[in-house]
């Protein structure tokens, strides 16, 4: 018995340690599960599920969490990324709610500010020089690429997932880096086939939308 | 599929785990993004104090299971004992 009471003790130092944590970060915590939750939901959209209930759920419930004040420049930007690809979706499904939910997804990008609302409306008006921009492009590569070996223990499985990522965006920057990986693998010798032809219909299809 | 990094991806998860008080999902979850947050001091608290309590609560949930089975053996063996006595006095 004397055991069971040090337990429990122990578990409620450990869970009031965990609660204030929580509590701490909760503008940052909020946040990243904001952004997780756009995440799932394009994903769900991916597999051609309906997204317009979910849509608006997130929107009553995150949307008040996440007012531009509490966030920096950076996670603005990252907020405007997530929520220009949610309104990409919304208009794609031409329906009076989708219609209705993309104006609201509309107007919170607008109000994160300058970074957000480019994102969507307008092209930067001088583009940084070509090499600029790949060696730009090579920079985030690596950094998709060092996350992607923390999770996956073979190149194969890594370029797996990039191509998950590439079926769904329309950033280009996925399929460069995934085109890169099966060169690198065919110049290693292994048979890429399968994985050339998943990357020639991702792009067929990019085009044709 | 995502456009979310993997390793971010599983902390979310273990985030949403905590926030639902499911311990143990949200150890394996911190486990799987351990390499790429590892650096991060706050991350580490938290992932080491989710890990102790998810081993505590199995701890905890050990000792009630077997203060149980002690108390049912006991149970069982008085009821035992307290039929015999009955068989025994029926027989007398």
């Amino acid at each position: 018995m004397t055991d069971l009471k040090t337990i429990e003790r122990l578990e409620t130092r450990l869970t009031h340690l965990i609660e204030s944590q929580l509590t701490r970060k909760k503008d940052q915590i909020d946040y990243l599960l904001g952004l997780n939750r756009i995440d799932d939901l394009l994903v769900e959209h991916g597999r051609g599920h309906g997204v317009t209930e979910g849509v608006a759920s997130f929107l009553a419930e995150y949307r008040p969490r996440l007012q531009s004040e509490t966030m920096t420049a950076a996670q603005r930007r990252r907020l405007g990324d997530f929520l220009s690809e949610l309104l990409q979706r919304l208009r794609d499904s031409n329906d009076g709610d989708s219609a209705k939910l993309a104006d609201e997804v509309r107007e919170w990008i607008s109000s994160l500010g300058e970074g957000g609302f480019r994102l969507i409306l307008k092209k930067p008006q001088e583009p940084a020089p070509l090499a600029e921009r790949f060696q730009a492009c090579l920079r985030w590569e690596m950094e998709e690429m060092t996350a992607l070996a923390a999770v996956h223990d073979h190149l194969l499985s890594c370029l797996d997932d990039v191509l998950k990522s590439a079926e769904v965006k329309v950033d280009p920057t996925y399929r460069h880096l995934a085109a890169s990986m099966i060169y690198f693998l065919q110049m290693e010798g292994y048979k890429v086939d399968p994985y050339l032809k998943r990357l020639r219909r991702i792009q067929t299809e990019t085009e044709a939308s | 599929m995502t456009m979310i990094p993997g390793p971010e991806k599983a902390y979310c998860r273990g985030l949403t785990a905590l926030k639902e008080k499911d311990y143990a999902a949200a150890d394996r979850e911190f486990d799987a993004c351990g390499a790429a947050y590892g650096k991060s001091g706050g991350f580490r608290i938290m992932a080491v104090a989710t890990k102790l309590l998810a081993r505590v609560q199995r701890e905890k949930m050990m000792i009630l299971k077997t203060t149980h089975a002690i108390e049912e053996a006991v149970s069982h063996g008085k009821e035992t004992i307290v039929c015999r006595q009955g068989e025994q006095e029926e027989t007398r």
